[in-house]
Protein backbone atom coordinates (compact mmCIF):
# COMPACT_ATOMS: atom_id res chain seq x y z
CA UNK A 1 0.00 0.00 0.00
CA UNK A 2 1.22 3.50 -0.83
CA UNK A 3 1.89 5.94 2.00
CA UNK A 4 -1.26 7.66 3.31
CA UNK A 5 -1.78 11.17 2.03
CA UNK A 6 -4.83 11.81 4.20
CA UNK A 7 -5.75 10.27 7.56
CA UNK A 8 -8.69 10.77 9.90
CA UNK A 9 -8.28 9.35 13.41
CA UNK A 10 -11.48 9.25 15.48
CA UNK A 11 -12.55 12.57 13.96
CA UNK A 12 -15.93 14.26 14.28
CA UNK A 13 -17.01 17.07 11.99
CA UNK A 14 -19.84 19.55 12.19
CA UNK A 15 -21.92 21.45 9.66
CA UNK A 16 -21.19 25.16 9.27
CA UNK A 17 -22.19 27.25 12.31
CA UNK A 18 -23.47 24.20 14.21
CA UNK A 19 -21.85 23.05 17.41
CA UNK A 20 -23.07 19.46 17.32
CA UNK A 21 -21.30 16.81 15.28
CA UNK A 22 -22.75 15.90 11.88
CA UNK A 23 -20.47 12.90 11.43
CA UNK A 24 -18.68 11.09 14.23
CA UNK A 25 -16.05 8.39 14.52
CA UNK A 26 -14.27 8.92 11.22
CA UNK A 27 -11.30 6.55 10.98
CA UNK A 28 -10.02 6.64 7.44
CA UNK A 29 -6.73 6.35 5.59
CA UNK A 30 -6.37 7.34 1.96
CA UNK A 31 -3.27 6.22 0.12
CA UNK A 32 -1.63 8.10 -2.72
CA UNK A 33 -3.41 7.64 -6.05
CA UNK A 34 -6.58 6.08 -4.60
CA UNK A 35 -10.05 7.10 -5.65
CA UNK A 36 -12.77 7.29 -2.98
CA UNK A 37 -16.45 8.08 -3.12
CA UNK A 38 -18.25 9.28 0.01
CA UNK A 39 -21.95 8.54 -0.16
CA UNK A 40 -24.58 10.21 1.97
CA UNK A 41 -27.96 11.85 1.76
CA UNK A 42 -28.34 15.60 1.47
CA UNK A 43 -27.32 17.36 4.70
CA UNK A 44 -25.57 14.26 6.03
CA UNK A 45 -22.21 16.05 6.38
CA UNK A 46 -20.34 14.96 3.24
CA UNK A 47 -19.21 18.50 2.47
CA UNK A 48 -18.13 18.96 6.08
CA UNK A 49 -15.86 15.90 5.79
CA UNK A 50 -14.32 17.32 2.59
CA UNK A 51 -13.80 20.76 4.16
CA UNK A 52 -12.13 19.14 7.17
CA UNK A 53 -9.93 17.10 4.83
CA UNK A 54 -8.87 20.28 3.05
CA UNK A 55 -8.10 21.95 6.39
CA UNK A 56 -10.74 24.61 5.74
CA UNK A 57 -12.67 23.83 8.92
CA UNK A 58 -11.30 22.28 12.11
CA UNK A 59 -12.64 18.96 13.34
CA UNK A 60 -14.64 18.89 16.58
CA UNK A 61 -12.55 16.02 17.93
CA UNK A 62 -9.92 13.59 16.75
CA UNK A 63 -7.10 14.29 14.31
CA UNK A 64 -6.74 14.90 10.60
CA UNK A 65 -3.33 14.48 8.97
CA UNK A 66 -2.49 15.66 5.47
CA UNK A 67 0.72 14.20 4.05
CA UNK A 68 1.55 13.03 7.56
CA UNK A 69 1.18 16.51 9.08
CA UNK A 70 -1.51 17.07 11.72
CA UNK A 71 -3.77 19.99 10.85
CA UNK A 72 -3.96 21.05 14.51
CA UNK A 73 -2.07 24.19 15.43
CA UNK A 74 -0.47 24.90 12.08
CA UNK A 75 0.93 28.36 11.42
CA UNK A 76 -0.82 30.23 8.58
CA UNK A 77 2.19 29.59 6.32
CA UNK A 78 2.23 25.86 7.08
CA UNK A 79 -1.53 25.66 6.46
CA UNK A 80 -1.15 27.54 3.17
CA UNK A 81 1.70 25.30 2.00
CA UNK A 82 -0.42 22.22 2.69
CA UNK A 83 -3.48 23.67 0.94
CA UNK A 84 -1.47 24.23 -2.21
CA UNK A 85 -1.21 20.45 -2.51
CA UNK A 86 -4.98 19.98 -2.21
CA UNK A 87 -7.48 21.00 -4.87
CA UNK A 88 -11.07 21.62 -3.81
CA UNK A 89 -14.08 21.76 -6.11
CA UNK A 90 -17.04 23.12 -4.16
CA UNK A 91 -20.58 21.94 -4.78
CA UNK A 92 -22.97 23.75 -7.11
CA UNK A 93 -21.26 26.13 -9.52
CA UNK A 94 -18.00 25.72 -7.64
CA UNK A 95 -17.91 29.13 -5.98
CA UNK A 96 -16.17 30.80 -8.90
CA UNK A 97 -15.14 34.42 -8.40
CA UNK A 98 -18.01 36.24 -10.03
CA UNK A 99 -16.11 39.47 -10.72
CA UNK A 100 -13.36 37.64 -12.63
CA UNK A 101 -13.57 36.02 -16.06
CA UNK A 102 -13.06 32.28 -16.46
CA UNK A 103 -9.44 32.89 -17.49
CA UNK A 104 -8.84 35.25 -14.56
CA UNK A 105 -10.34 32.65 -12.20
CA UNK A 106 -7.87 30.08 -13.50
CA UNK A 107 -4.81 32.31 -13.57
CA UNK A 108 -5.39 33.80 -10.11
CA UNK A 109 -3.64 31.02 -8.12
CA UNK A 110 -0.61 31.16 -10.43
CA UNK A 111 -0.41 34.94 -10.26
CA UNK A 112 -0.67 34.86 -6.47
CA UNK A 113 1.58 31.92 -5.59
CA UNK A 114 4.01 31.76 -8.51
CA UNK A 115 3.98 35.55 -9.09
CA UNK A 116 3.45 35.08 -12.84
CA UNK A 117 2.27 37.94 -15.01
CA UNK A 118 -1.21 37.59 -16.47
CA UNK A 119 0.26 36.82 -19.91
CA UNK A 120 2.57 34.10 -18.53
CA UNK A 121 -0.21 32.62 -16.39
CA UNK A 122 -2.53 32.60 -19.42
CA UNK A 123 0.07 30.71 -21.40
CA UNK A 124 0.60 28.30 -18.50
CA UNK A 125 -3.09 27.36 -18.16
CA UNK A 126 -3.71 27.00 -21.91
CA UNK A 127 -3.24 23.18 -21.92
CA UNK A 128 -5.67 22.82 -19.01
CA UNK A 129 -8.27 25.00 -20.74
CA UNK A 130 -7.92 22.88 -23.84
CA UNK A 131 -8.03 19.62 -21.93
CA UNK A 132 -11.29 20.55 -20.19
CA UNK A 133 -12.78 22.13 -23.31
CA UNK A 134 -12.94 25.63 -21.85
CA UNK A 135 -11.14 27.64 -24.53
CA UNK A 136 -14.33 29.14 -25.96
CA UNK A 137 -15.57 30.43 -22.59
CA UNK A 138 -12.24 31.77 -21.30
CA UNK A 139 -13.18 35.42 -21.64
CA UNK A 140 -16.68 35.05 -20.18
CA UNK A 141 -17.77 35.82 -16.64
CA UNK A 142 -19.12 32.95 -14.51
CA UNK A 143 -22.61 34.43 -14.63
CA UNK A 144 -22.60 34.08 -18.42
CA UNK A 145 -21.73 30.39 -18.64
CA UNK A 146 -23.86 27.31 -18.10
CA UNK A 147 -23.93 25.25 -14.93
CA UNK A 148 -22.08 22.28 -16.41
CA UNK A 149 -19.37 24.54 -17.83
CA UNK A 150 -19.05 26.31 -14.47
CA UNK A 151 -18.43 22.91 -12.86
CA UNK A 152 -15.61 22.24 -15.33
CA UNK A 153 -14.14 25.71 -14.67
CA UNK A 154 -14.21 24.96 -10.94
CA UNK A 155 -12.46 21.65 -11.62
CA UNK A 156 -9.84 23.42 -13.74
CA UNK A 157 -9.25 26.05 -11.04
CA UNK A 158 -8.74 23.33 -8.43
CA UNK A 159 -6.19 21.65 -10.72
CA UNK A 160 -4.24 24.76 -11.70
CA UNK A 161 -1.61 24.29 -8.99
CA UNK A 162 -1.23 20.56 -9.84
CA UNK A 163 -2.47 19.26 -6.48
CA UNK A 164 -1.69 15.81 -5.10
CA UNK A 165 -5.25 15.39 -3.77
CA UNK A 166 -8.45 16.48 -5.45
CA UNK A 167 -11.58 16.86 -3.33
CA UNK A 168 -14.75 17.21 -5.38
CA UNK A 169 -18.09 17.92 -3.74
CA UNK A 170 -21.03 16.30 -5.52
CA UNK A 171 -19.60 16.63 -9.05
CA UNK A 172 -22.56 15.10 -10.89
CA UNK A 173 -25.44 16.87 -9.21
CA UNK A 174 -27.77 18.58 -11.68
CA UNK A 175 -25.69 17.60 -14.70
CA UNK A 176 -27.35 16.00 -17.70
CA UNK A 177 -26.13 12.56 -18.74
CA UNK A 178 -23.65 13.88 -21.34
CA UNK A 179 -22.13 16.39 -18.93
CA UNK A 180 -22.04 13.78 -16.15
CA UNK A 181 -20.24 11.30 -18.41
CA UNK A 182 -17.71 13.98 -19.39
CA UNK A 183 -17.15 14.96 -15.76
CA UNK A 184 -16.59 11.31 -14.71
CA UNK A 185 -14.16 10.88 -17.58
CA UNK A 186 -12.18 13.99 -16.59
CA UNK A 187 -12.01 12.88 -12.96
CA UNK A 188 -10.82 9.41 -13.98
CA UNK A 189 -8.18 10.86 -16.30
CA UNK A 190 -6.67 12.95 -13.54
CA UNK A 191 -6.88 10.07 -11.08
CA UNK A 192 -5.03 7.76 -13.48
CA UNK A 193 -2.44 10.36 -14.37
CA UNK A 194 -2.93 13.28 -16.72
CA UNK A 195 -0.31 15.15 -18.72
CA UNK A 196 -1.22 18.35 -16.83
CA UNK A 197 0.06 16.70 -13.63
CA UNK A 198 3.05 15.18 -15.46
CA UNK A 199 1.30 11.82 -15.56
CA UNK A 200 1.25 11.60 -11.75
CA UNK A 201 -2.01 10.09 -10.41
CA UNK A 202 -4.02 12.56 -8.39
CA UNK A 203 -5.65 11.10 -5.28
CA UNK A 204 -9.38 11.63 -5.75
CA UNK A 205 -12.15 11.97 -3.19
CA UNK A 206 -15.65 12.79 -4.36
CA UNK A 207 -18.97 12.97 -2.57
CA UNK A 208 -22.25 11.81 -4.01
CA UNK A 209 -25.87 11.34 -3.05
CA UNK A 210 -26.15 8.53 -5.56
CA UNK A 211 -23.35 5.97 -5.78
CA UNK A 212 -24.50 4.10 -8.89
CA UNK A 213 -22.68 6.38 -11.42
CA UNK A 214 -19.41 5.82 -9.54
CA UNK A 215 -19.59 2.02 -9.35
CA UNK A 216 -16.41 0.97 -11.12
CA UNK A 217 -13.43 -1.17 -10.12
CA UNK A 218 -11.06 1.72 -9.43
CA UNK A 219 -13.24 3.37 -6.76
CA UNK A 220 -13.54 2.64 -3.05
CA UNK A 221 -16.55 3.65 -1.03
CA UNK A 222 -17.44 5.08 2.37
CA UNK A 223 -20.87 6.20 3.50
CA UNK A 224 -22.36 8.47 6.11
CA UNK A 225 -25.47 7.04 7.72
CA UNK A 226 -27.27 8.54 10.71
CA UNK A 227 -24.21 10.62 11.70
CA UNK A 228 -22.02 7.51 11.59
CA UNK A 229 -19.06 6.84 9.32
CA UNK A 230 -18.77 3.48 7.58
CA UNK A 231 -16.03 2.28 5.25
CA UNK A 232 -17.72 0.01 2.73
CA UNK A 233 -14.67 -0.84 0.61
CA UNK A 234 -14.41 -1.90 -3.02
CA UNK A 235 -17.08 -2.10 -5.70
CA UNK A 236 -17.71 -5.77 -4.90
CA UNK A 237 -18.11 -5.02 -1.20
CA UNK A 238 -20.46 -2.14 -2.00
CA UNK A 239 -22.64 -4.27 -4.27
CA UNK A 240 -22.63 -7.06 -1.71
CA UNK A 241 -23.66 -4.78 1.16
CA UNK A 242 -27.36 -5.28 1.81
CA UNK A 243 -27.79 -2.51 4.38
CA UNK A 244 -30.62 -0.05 3.81
CA UNK A 245 -28.25 2.89 3.71
CA UNK A 246 -26.12 1.44 0.92
CA UNK A 247 -29.13 0.24 -1.06
CA UNK A 248 -30.71 3.67 -0.79
CA UNK A 249 -27.52 5.35 -2.02
CA UNK A 250 -27.44 2.87 -4.87
CA UNK A 251 -31.02 3.89 -5.58
CA UNK A 252 -32.26 0.34 -4.91
CA UNK A 253 -35.07 1.21 -2.53
CA UNK A 254 -35.79 -1.53 -0.04
CA UNK A 255 -39.27 -2.04 1.34
CA UNK A 256 -38.12 -0.35 4.54
CA UNK A 257 -36.77 2.64 2.70
CA UNK A 258 -39.88 2.84 0.53
CA UNK A 259 -42.13 2.84 3.54
CA UNK B 1 -29.34 37.08 41.86
CA UNK B 2 -31.65 38.39 39.13
CA UNK B 3 -31.41 42.15 38.80
CA UNK B 4 -34.40 43.99 40.20
CA UNK B 5 -36.96 41.19 40.05
CA UNK B 6 -39.34 43.43 42.01
CA UNK B 7 -38.81 46.33 39.58
CA UNK B 8 -41.44 47.26 37.00
CA UNK B 9 -41.34 45.10 33.88
CA UNK B 10 -40.71 48.07 31.55
CA UNK B 11 -37.67 49.18 33.55
CA UNK B 12 -36.25 45.64 33.66
CA UNK B 13 -36.73 45.29 29.92
CA UNK B 14 -34.96 48.59 29.29
CA UNK B 15 -32.03 47.65 31.55
CA UNK B 16 -31.73 44.24 29.91
CA UNK B 17 -31.83 45.74 26.42
CA UNK B 18 -29.23 48.38 27.32
CA UNK B 19 -26.96 45.77 28.90
CA UNK B 20 -27.25 43.50 25.85
CA UNK B 21 -26.51 46.44 23.59
CA UNK B 22 -23.40 47.39 25.63
CA UNK B 23 -22.13 43.79 25.61
CA UNK B 24 -22.78 43.44 21.88
CA UNK B 25 -21.08 46.75 21.03
CA UNK B 26 -18.08 45.92 23.23
CA UNK B 27 -17.75 42.55 21.58
CA UNK B 28 -17.98 44.10 18.08
CA UNK B 29 -15.34 46.71 18.96
CA UNK B 30 -13.10 43.94 20.32
CA UNK B 31 -13.48 41.90 17.13
CA UNK B 32 -12.89 44.97 14.95
CA UNK B 33 -9.68 45.69 16.83
CA UNK B 34 -8.54 42.09 16.35
CA UNK B 35 -9.41 42.39 12.62
CA UNK B 36 -7.42 45.64 12.45
CA UNK B 37 -4.37 44.03 14.07
CA UNK B 38 -4.56 41.01 11.74
CA UNK B 39 -4.85 43.32 8.71
CA UNK B 40 -1.93 45.50 9.78
CA UNK B 41 0.11 42.37 10.50
CA UNK B 42 -0.69 41.03 7.03
CA UNK B 43 0.13 44.39 5.45
CA UNK B 44 3.57 44.38 7.08
CA UNK B 45 4.51 40.72 6.80
CA UNK B 46 3.21 40.10 3.27
CA UNK B 47 4.12 43.36 1.58
CA UNK B 48 6.49 41.55 -0.78
CA UNK B 49 4.09 38.76 -1.67
CA UNK B 50 2.32 38.65 -5.08
CA UNK B 51 3.18 42.25 -5.88
CA UNK B 52 2.34 41.79 -9.55
CA UNK B 53 -1.23 40.94 -8.57
CA UNK B 54 -1.76 43.15 -5.52
CA UNK B 55 -0.19 46.40 -6.84
CA UNK B 56 -2.70 46.77 -9.73
CA UNK B 57 -5.49 46.05 -7.25
CA UNK B 58 -4.22 48.92 -5.07
CA UNK B 59 -4.16 51.08 -8.22
CA UNK B 60 -7.75 50.07 -8.91
CA UNK B 61 -8.81 51.11 -5.41
CA UNK B 62 -6.92 54.41 -5.79
CA UNK B 63 -8.83 55.03 -9.01
CA UNK B 64 -12.20 54.13 -7.46
CA UNK B 65 -11.75 55.93 -4.17
CA UNK B 66 -9.39 58.68 -5.28
CA UNK B 67 -9.41 59.76 -8.92
CA UNK B 68 -13.13 59.19 -9.49
CA UNK B 69 -14.01 61.13 -6.34
CA UNK B 70 -12.00 64.25 -7.28
CA UNK B 71 -14.90 66.09 -9.00
CA UNK B 72 -17.24 65.39 -6.07
CA UNK B 73 -14.69 66.52 -3.48
CA UNK B 74 -13.82 69.61 -5.50
CA UNK B 75 -17.48 70.51 -5.68
CA UNK B 76 -17.87 70.07 -1.93
CA UNK B 77 -14.63 72.00 -1.35
CA UNK B 78 -16.01 74.89 -3.41
CA UNK B 79 -19.26 74.78 -1.48
CA UNK B 80 -17.34 74.86 1.82
CA UNK B 81 -15.26 77.78 0.54
CA UNK B 82 -18.31 79.80 -0.37
CA UNK B 83 -20.35 78.87 2.69
CA UNK B 84 -17.66 79.18 5.31
CA UNK B 85 -14.62 81.12 4.12
CA UNK B 86 -16.66 83.61 2.14
CA UNK B 87 -18.92 84.29 5.12
CA UNK B 88 -16.04 84.39 7.60
CA UNK B 89 -14.29 87.01 5.50
CA UNK B 90 -17.50 89.04 5.11
CA UNK B 91 -18.43 88.96 8.80
CA UNK B 92 -14.93 89.64 10.08
CA UNK B 93 -14.62 92.51 7.59
CA UNK B 94 -17.79 94.05 9.05
CA UNK B 95 -16.51 93.92 12.62
CA UNK B 96 -12.94 94.82 11.68
CA UNK B 97 -11.43 91.55 12.86
CA UNK B 98 -9.84 90.34 9.61
CA UNK B 99 -6.71 89.28 11.40
CA UNK B 100 -8.60 86.29 12.89
CA UNK B 101 -9.80 84.93 9.54
CA UNK B 102 -6.65 82.84 9.04
CA UNK B 103 -7.05 81.06 12.38
CA UNK B 104 -10.73 80.39 11.71
CA UNK B 105 -10.12 79.03 8.21
CA UNK B 106 -7.29 76.80 9.42
CA UNK B 107 -9.35 75.44 12.31
CA UNK B 108 -12.65 74.96 10.52
CA UNK B 109 -11.63 74.03 6.99
CA UNK B 110 -8.10 72.65 7.07
CA UNK B 111 -8.11 70.84 10.41
CA UNK B 112 -11.71 69.69 10.61
CA UNK B 113 -14.02 69.82 7.63
CA UNK B 114 -11.73 68.96 4.71
CA UNK B 115 -10.55 65.58 6.07
CA UNK B 116 -14.01 64.76 7.39
CA UNK B 117 -15.78 65.62 4.13
CA UNK B 118 -13.19 63.71 2.06
CA UNK B 119 -13.51 60.68 4.34
CA UNK B 120 -17.30 60.79 4.15
CA UNK B 121 -17.29 61.02 0.35
CA UNK B 122 -15.04 57.97 0.07
CA UNK B 123 -17.08 56.10 2.61
CA UNK B 124 -20.46 57.01 1.12
CA UNK B 125 -19.56 56.33 -2.51
CA UNK B 126 -16.97 53.56 -2.35
CA UNK B 127 -17.15 52.17 1.17
CA UNK B 128 -20.80 51.16 0.97
CA UNK B 129 -20.18 49.54 -2.43
CA UNK B 130 -17.29 47.63 -0.88
CA UNK B 131 -19.48 46.29 1.93
CA UNK B 132 -21.86 44.90 -0.68
CA UNK B 133 -19.04 43.46 -2.82
CA UNK B 134 -17.31 41.79 0.10
CA UNK B 135 -20.55 40.70 1.75
CA UNK B 136 -21.74 39.14 -1.49
CA UNK B 137 -18.42 37.33 -1.91
CA UNK B 138 -18.75 36.04 1.64
CA UNK B 139 -22.38 35.02 1.22
CA UNK B 140 -21.59 33.17 -2.03
CA UNK B 141 -18.73 31.25 -0.40
CA UNK B 142 -16.00 32.93 -2.48
CA UNK B 143 -13.93 33.63 0.63
CA UNK B 144 -13.72 29.89 1.40
CA UNK B 145 -12.76 29.37 -2.25
CA UNK B 146 -9.89 31.83 -1.83
CA UNK B 147 -8.77 30.02 1.32
CA UNK B 148 -8.96 26.69 -0.49
CA UNK B 149 -6.58 28.10 -3.10
CA UNK B 150 -4.17 29.16 -0.34
CA UNK B 151 -4.92 32.85 -1.00
CA UNK B 152 -5.15 34.96 2.14
CA UNK B 153 -8.48 36.90 1.84
CA UNK B 154 -7.11 39.68 4.05
CA UNK B 155 -4.09 40.12 1.79
CA UNK B 156 -6.07 39.82 -1.44
CA UNK B 157 -9.23 41.76 -0.56
CA UNK B 158 -8.55 44.00 2.45
CA UNK B 159 -4.96 45.22 2.07
CA UNK B 160 -5.55 46.87 -1.36
CA UNK B 161 -8.58 48.67 0.09
CA UNK B 162 -6.71 49.83 3.20
CA UNK B 163 -3.82 51.26 1.17
CA UNK B 164 -6.08 52.63 -1.58
CA UNK B 165 -8.58 54.32 0.75
CA UNK B 166 -5.85 55.73 3.01
CA UNK B 167 -3.93 57.40 0.18
CA UNK B 168 -7.16 58.48 -1.53
CA UNK B 169 -8.57 60.33 1.48
CA UNK B 170 -5.19 62.02 2.04
CA UNK B 171 -5.12 63.21 -1.58
CA UNK B 172 -8.77 64.22 -1.65
CA UNK B 173 -8.31 66.26 1.52
CA UNK B 174 -5.66 68.30 -0.25
CA UNK B 175 -7.99 68.90 -3.21
CA UNK B 176 -10.80 69.85 -0.83
CA UNK B 177 -8.62 72.39 0.98
CA UNK B 178 -7.29 73.96 -2.21
CA UNK B 179 -10.71 74.31 -3.83
CA UNK B 180 -12.22 75.66 -0.58
CA UNK B 181 -9.49 78.30 -0.25
CA UNK B 182 -9.83 79.27 -3.90
CA UNK B 183 -13.63 79.47 -3.95
CA UNK B 184 -13.67 81.30 -0.60
CA UNK B 185 -11.40 83.95 -2.00
CA UNK B 186 -13.38 84.23 -5.26
CA UNK B 187 -16.62 84.56 -3.31
CA UNK B 188 -15.21 87.25 -1.02
CA UNK B 189 -13.73 89.07 -4.01
CA UNK B 190 -16.97 88.84 -5.97
CA UNK B 191 -18.84 90.46 -3.08
CA UNK B 192 -16.55 93.45 -3.37
CA UNK B 193 -14.67 92.80 -0.12
CA UNK B 194 -11.27 94.48 -0.06
CA UNK B 195 -9.31 91.24 0.18
CA UNK B 196 -6.08 90.89 -1.76
CA UNK B 197 -4.69 87.43 -2.52
CA UNK B 198 -1.37 87.96 -0.70
CA UNK B 199 -3.05 89.13 2.50
CA UNK B 200 -5.66 86.34 2.27
CA UNK B 201 -3.08 83.59 1.87
CA UNK B 202 -0.66 85.28 4.25
CA UNK B 203 -3.21 85.19 7.09
CA UNK B 204 -3.89 81.49 6.48
CA UNK B 205 -0.21 80.58 6.23
CA UNK B 206 0.66 82.48 9.39
CA UNK B 207 -2.15 80.66 11.23
CA UNK B 208 -0.73 77.29 10.21
CA UNK B 209 1.88 75.69 12.41
CA UNK B 210 4.27 72.86 11.52
CA UNK B 211 2.14 70.31 13.41
CA UNK B 212 -0.79 70.96 11.10
CA UNK B 213 0.91 69.13 8.25
CA UNK B 214 1.68 65.77 9.92
CA UNK B 215 -1.56 65.85 11.90
CA UNK B 216 -3.60 66.59 8.77
CA UNK B 217 -1.90 63.72 6.95
CA UNK B 218 -2.44 61.42 9.95
CA UNK B 219 -6.07 62.38 10.41
CA UNK B 220 -7.09 62.10 6.76
CA UNK B 221 -5.11 58.86 6.39
CA UNK B 222 -6.78 57.45 9.49
CA UNK B 223 -10.23 58.30 8.15
CA UNK B 224 -9.44 56.39 4.97
CA UNK B 225 -7.98 53.47 6.89
CA UNK B 226 -10.93 53.33 9.30
CA UNK B 227 -13.35 53.32 6.37
CA UNK B 228 -11.50 50.46 4.68
CA UNK B 229 -11.23 48.44 7.89
CA UNK B 230 -14.85 48.92 8.96
CA UNK B 231 -16.30 48.07 5.54
CA UNK B 232 -13.99 45.05 5.22
CA UNK B 233 -14.84 43.84 8.70
CA UNK B 234 -18.56 44.20 8.11
CA UNK B 235 -18.34 42.50 4.73
CA UNK B 236 -15.92 39.73 5.55
CA UNK B 237 -15.38 38.95 9.17
CA UNK B 238 -18.59 37.10 9.90
CA UNK B 239 -20.86 34.75 8.01
CA UNK B 240 -23.45 36.67 6.00
CA UNK B 241 -26.54 35.79 4.05
CA UNK B 242 -27.50 37.84 1.00
CA UNK B 243 -30.63 39.16 2.69
CA UNK B 244 -28.51 40.60 5.52
CA UNK B 245 -26.50 42.87 3.19
CA UNK B 246 -28.87 45.85 3.44
CA UNK B 247 -28.84 45.91 7.24
CA UNK B 248 -25.09 45.33 7.31
CA UNK B 249 -24.47 48.28 4.99
CA UNK B 250 -26.67 50.53 7.14
CA UNK B 251 -24.84 49.38 10.26
CA UNK B 252 -21.51 50.07 8.59
CA UNK B 253 -22.57 53.67 7.94
CA UNK B 254 -23.19 54.14 11.66
CA UNK B 255 -19.93 52.46 12.74
CA UNK B 256 -17.83 54.43 10.26
CA UNK B 257 -19.37 57.75 11.23
CA UNK B 258 -19.06 57.13 14.97
CA UNK B 259 -15.48 55.86 14.82
CA UNK B 260 -14.33 58.71 12.54
CA UNK B 261 -15.91 61.28 14.86
CA UNK B 262 -14.31 59.69 17.94
CA UNK B 263 -10.92 59.75 16.20
CA UNK B 264 -11.56 63.35 15.16
CA UNK B 265 -12.24 64.31 18.77
CA UNK B 266 -9.08 62.47 19.77
CA UNK B 267 -7.05 64.91 17.66
CA UNK B 268 -8.25 67.98 19.60
CA UNK B 269 -5.83 67.48 22.54
CA UNK B 270 -2.98 67.07 20.07
CA UNK B 271 -3.77 70.38 18.40
CA UNK B 272 -4.06 72.07 21.79
CA UNK B 273 -0.89 70.52 23.24
CA UNK B 274 1.27 70.86 20.16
Amino acid sequence: MNSPVLEFDGASVNLAEEATAAVTGIDWRIAEGESWVIGGLQGSGKSAVLEAAAGLTPVLSGTVRLFGVSLDGLTPKEARDLRLRVGVVFEGSGRLFTDLTVLENLTLPLRYHRELSFADATEAVAPLLESLDLVTVASRYPGKIGYGVAKRVALARALVLRPAILLVDDPLRSLDSTQARAMRRHLQEFNRGHAWCDGRPVTLIVTAEELRPFVNPSNQFAIIDKHGWKIVGTREQLLGDRSDAVRELLAEHSEHAMS
Amino acid sequence: MAVGTSWPLGLRTSINRTARSVVSTTSTVERMMAFTLITLGTLITQHRRARGLITPMIGNQLFRAGVRMVPMVCFLGMALGVLIIGQIEAILQQVGANQYSGALVVTVIIRELAPLVSGLVVFARVGTASVIELGTARALGEIEALEALGIDPIHYLVVPRVIGFTISVMGLTLYCILTALFSGYVFAFSRGLPVNPEAYLGRIVSALSWVDFPLLAAKSGLFGMITALVVSYQGLARPLRLEQLGDTTALTVVYCLVICLIVDIGFIPLYILL
